[in-house]
């Protein structure tokens, strides 16, 4: 893969952002399980969001990533990995949404091999930076509901 | 008049030319000695506001006056001292529970204003302030007593053979003792969920009136036997006698209490109107918030029935805490008092969703409590081996009478009270048993004491320890492979930290069984779809207003469902609400939310 | 002090004592032996020395404490002797044969708490209250705050707030069994 322009990449993250959402769309009508569906559908929402973010990076209306630096906690390296099932539950989609946000972030930090130049490097670690922030998010919320007493 | 009237002022003038008589104030002024009694100074920071200063005064100079909001722990009110009645005895220094009021060795202050001679020390600023020397209390001497009287308890060595009660309880001698300590500051009831009245059922016991104290004592929770054993007791974590000392055993006392009767209902004469004659009300699951709505509801006068899908009322409190901890004669007798109060009791019985439509239509208004009966899973790989099993299930099966079995060896992952308990209990089944916990000791949920209590019994805590794995063996036992952790810093203030995996490196535990014990969850299969989906959140939690109504007209719920301390006395406080909320709602047709 | 105390207890019968310090013990004895053990000791130990003359209302057992502490200006050494009076008429025998100034210790005592001290000069003579009429203030139970709120007025607009009601009052505190 090659980018030409910061626009491009832009473009290419607003698609990436586009698809999760389309996914988590998907879990959540399929979901029979109450909780899990809710979540799903908040994180269609979550999706929804980071696009607009990206968007508005990309018109110049915000000038660029500001992670606020939640800490990681590296769980998503020890977890297991569901797989979708109708009965899938909150933690099982939690654990699967942490993990979405790691490869999109591996993705970012690969892709930045391929880029020509530094303009185009730094939007990438933003990016990358922006879903690790992300995962760690995912993790923090999965400390406080699934582990309140671990 | 006299003549020498008349030239009075003439001859003061006269003097003033000659020598005074009385001696330059400058010439004498000498510092008050190291520990002289002058004027108060306090540490506002220190003090919590609690008034025994103010309450000790003999000469009454002492008012406690508002200086800032109350929060749990401080009142938020500070002691103004009217130096025209101060006699600078210091008694107030002397029993000051936090030590912050002291008194500086300043004895000197001309002002004409006398109005200007009654200040709130600390808060309004002397120069005197921050004096180093002056009176203070004392080391070793304290008008606050401020040992505890101990509890009896079991050896450790012999309770393990039992399932007996581990805590024996006071003695009439020994609880009128304990609770003379109290300063009646009234702390503990800002902090307790339920703001029971702790002051006063604990005067009553000083004074040996142990009905009075019951009926304090029921005036706001249906189940204190059972949180005289087994409370989380956030009251004794701000008592302000336990700021120098050890805090009021205020969960002891409260035991003490309820066990000096067998039957409550002749003790108790609920005094209220029976407005709710007429009104049904249907209420599901009958944990310590379901039993709340229906003792309340039902003393007024609401025709209650209670449905609990197991043989006994109680909850957790009945399948969950084991039995040397809280009995069941002491369960037994808190469901008779509802039996007796009018309460239809359906155990054995578990709403499902066409029945669950049905009691909505027959009934004025529906509560439910039906807690976290599920536990989360472990969420590593292995976790789905033979032998890797929950807590929740190894206390239920335990506790309605079924065999359980758990080996020689077991590992119990979590840190909270599901997990203290099953290890206690596996240890009462013979096992050894490790607990192996995420973060510290000082962020484990579970209650300090029960804690130590399980390591007198010979459990070993592992602390920051992550599960990595779980492996089959081939002499039949299992692995549980675990990392270090290292703590870094909670993202929201006041969160907990959080432990991160040290990688590279795994510790073996060879072992019979895991219990999985990190954390337990809700269970909405029994709720059509149509309630769940509006009352149910994205994180697994009910949502209520601030009348325990959720977003369902006359469907109200409480309990470790919806708040997020999920301990017994805030299921009770949540009861409680929900007591106001139906009475409101089936009376009046109207919610606080809604009008 | 050891010595001392042995030979109390050879001389005077049952006492109790404790050692406080070094040079400072306490001897507890029943009251008609108090003043023949006080003389004994002017007279033939050298604790020629009234430090002091004091006493405790000990209400819940129904008793006042004496106690008169003496000094040897020698060994610098002192003895507190304790007796224990009945509350009901208190009276014990004076001292003031043995030293002139516990004749003023004698009517603070007696105006204080009401003890009497018979032969001794100035008793019934007020001391520092003139005018007296309630009970001995230093008894326990004289009820100085009441004394006071109605003797001696506090400044105006003072407002004091009860800090186990206000909470109450604060936090929503409420109850269920009782309208
Ligand atoms: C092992 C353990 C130890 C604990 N130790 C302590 C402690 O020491 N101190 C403390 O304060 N708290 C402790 N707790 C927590 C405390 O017990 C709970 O906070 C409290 O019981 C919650 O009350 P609740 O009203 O939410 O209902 P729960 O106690 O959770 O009870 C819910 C009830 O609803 C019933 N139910 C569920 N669904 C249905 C249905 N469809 N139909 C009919 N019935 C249904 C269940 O069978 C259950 O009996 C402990 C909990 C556990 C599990
Ligand atoms: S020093 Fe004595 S009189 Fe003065 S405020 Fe304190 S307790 Fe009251
Ligand atoms: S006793 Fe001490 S802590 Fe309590 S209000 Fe007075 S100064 Fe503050």
């Amino acid at each position: 893969m090659e980018f030409n322009s910061i626009q491009e990449v832009l473009d290419f993250a607003v698609r990436q952002e586009q698809k999760a959402g389309r996914f988590y769309g998907l879990m959540a009508e399929k979901s029979t399980d109450v909780v899990a569906r809710k979540f799903f559908r908040e994180m269609v929402g979550e999706e929804r969001k980071h696009e607009a973010k990206l968007k508005a990076i990309k018109s110049g209306k915000l000038s660029g990533f500001s992670g606020q630096g939640t800490p990681q906690m590296n769980l998503t390296e020890v977890l297991g990995e569901p797989v979708f099932r109708e009965d899938i539950t909150l933690q099982e989609g939690l654990i699967i949404a942490m993990r979405a946000e790691k490869d999109a972030y591996e993705m970012y930090e690969g892709l930045k091999a391929f880029a020509r130049d530094e303009e185009l490097k730094k939007i990438l670690e933003g990016l990358a930076a922006e879903e690790l922030e992300h995962k760690a998010r995912m993790e923090s919320i999965y400390d406080q509901v699934v582990q309140r007493e671990n | 008049m006299s003549l020498k009237h008349v030239l009075q002022p003439f001859n003061a003038w006269v003097q003033a030319f000659s020598k005074p008589y009385t001696i330059p104030m400058k010439d004498t002024m000498r510092p008050g000695a190291d520990r002289y009694r002058g004027w108060h100074i306090n540490d506002v920071e220190k003090c919590v506001g609690c008034g025994t200063c103010a309450d000790i005064c003999q000469n009454a100079a002492i008012d406690m006056v508002p200086v800032k909001d109350p929060v749990k722990g401080d009142s938020g009110l500070r002691p103004k001292i009217d130096y025209g009645r101060c006699c600078w005895c210091a008694l107030c220094v002397d029993v000051c529970t936090t030590g912050s009021l002291g008194m500086s060795n300043e004895y000197t202050w001309v002002e004409k204003d006398p109005e200007k001679c009654r200040y709130t020390p600390g808060v309004d600023a002397k120069p005197w302030d921050g004096s180093e020397k002056g009176w203070r209390q004392e080391e070793g001497f304290s008008l606050i007593v401020k040992d505890r009287v101990p509890m009896p308890m079991l050896d450790p060595k012999e309770r393990i053979k039992t399932w007996a009660e581990v805590v024996v309880g006071y003695s009439v001698e020994e609880a009128r003792k304990e609770a003379a300590r109290c300063v009646s500051c009234g702390l503990c009831v800002a902090a307790c969920p339920a703001h029971m009245h702790i002051p006063d059922y604990i005067g009553a016991i000083r004074d040996g009136d142990f009905e009075k104290a019951l009926d304090f004592i029921y005036d706001n929770n249906p189940m204190p036997e059972m949180c005289g054993k087994v409370c989380t007791r956030r009251c004794e974590g701000v008592c302000s006698v336990g700021i120098q000392g050890e805090p009021l055993a205020i969960r002891w006392l409260k035991r003490f209490a309820t066990e000096q009767f067998e039957d409550f209902a002749k003790v108790l004469h609920p005094e209220v109107k029976r407005v709710g004659e007429g009104k049904k009300v249907a209420v599901v699951g009958g944990g310590p918030s379901g039993v709340t709505v229906a003792y309340y509801l039902a003393v007024r006068g609401f025709e209650v029935t209670i449905y609990e899908a197991l043989p006994q009322l109680g909850g957790a409190t009945f399948f969950g805490i084991p039995k040397y901890r809280f009995p069941m004669p002491s369960l037994e007798k808190q469901v008779d008092l509802l039996k007796k109060a009018g309460v239809k009791i359906v155990t054995d019985h578990r709403v499902e969703k066409d029945e669950f439509r049905r009691l909505l239509e027959e009934n004025d208004a529906l509560f439910f409590g039906t807690g976290l009966m599920k536990p989360y899973k472990l969420g590593v790989p292995g976790e789905d081996l033979e032998g890797v099993i929950y807590a929740l299930d190894l206390l239920r099966d335990h506790h309605v009478g079924k065999k359980v079995e758990v080996g020689e060896s077991v590992v119990v992952v979590g840190g909270g009270n599901v997990a203290i308990d099953a290890s206690r209990v596996s240890r009462r089944l013979g096992a050894e048993v490790t607990i192996a916990y995420r973060r510290r000791r000082e962020d484990m949920p579970a209650d300090d004491e029960e804690i130590e209590d399980a390591e007198a019994e010979g459990i070993e805590l592992v602390t920051q320890s992550i599960p990595l794995r779980v492996e089959k063996l081939e002499n039949g036992k299992l692995d549980f492979i675990w990392g270090p952790a290292e703590m870094v810093p909670p993202d929201r203030p006041g969160g907990r930290p959080k432990p991160k995996l040290i990688e590279g490196v795994e510790n073996h535990l060879q072992v019979d069984r895991v219990i999985v014990a990190i954390g337990q969850k809700g269970e909405f299969e029994w709720m059509p779809e149509e309630v769940a989906e509006k009352v149910v959140t994205s994180r697994g939690w009910v949502e209520v207003d601030e009348t325990g109504m959720t977003q369902w007209p006359g469907i109200f719920a409480g309990g470790d469902l919806v708040n997020s301390t999920a301990d017994a006395i805030s299921a009770i406080a949540d009861g409680l609400k929900a007591v106001e909320g139906i009475q409101q709602f089936t009376l009046e047709g109207l919610s606080v939310s809604k009008s | 002090m050891k010595e001392i105390l042995k030979e109390i207890e050879e001389r005077f019968g049952p006492i109790w004592e404790r050692v406080q310090r070094p040079k400072l013990a306490q001897v507890g004895i029943e009251p008609a032996k108090a003043v023949p053990l006080l003389t004994w000791l002017k007279e033939h130990r050298g604790y020629v020395t009234l430090v002091h003359l004091s006493a405790v209302d000990w209400i819940e057992q129904g008793e006042f404490q004496l106690t008169w502490l003496l000094g040897n200006p020698e060994t610098e050494e002192r003895l507190m002797i304790c007796s224990r009076i009945d509350r009901e008429n208190p009276a014990a025998e004076t001292v003031s044969g043995l030293w002139p100034q516990a004749v003023t210790y004698e009517q603070e005592i007696n105006e204080m708490f009401g003890v009497s001290f018979p032969g001794s000069p100035r008793q019934g003579v007020p001391f520092i209250l003139e005018g007296w009429k309630d009970i001995p203030p230093m008894r326990r139970d004289f009820d100085t705050v009441a004394f006071v709120e109605k003797h001696i007025p506090g400044r105006e607009g003072r407002k004091h707030i009860d800090t186990r009601t206000y909470i109450g009052e604060k936090f929503g505190e409420k109850g269920y069994l009782h309208d």
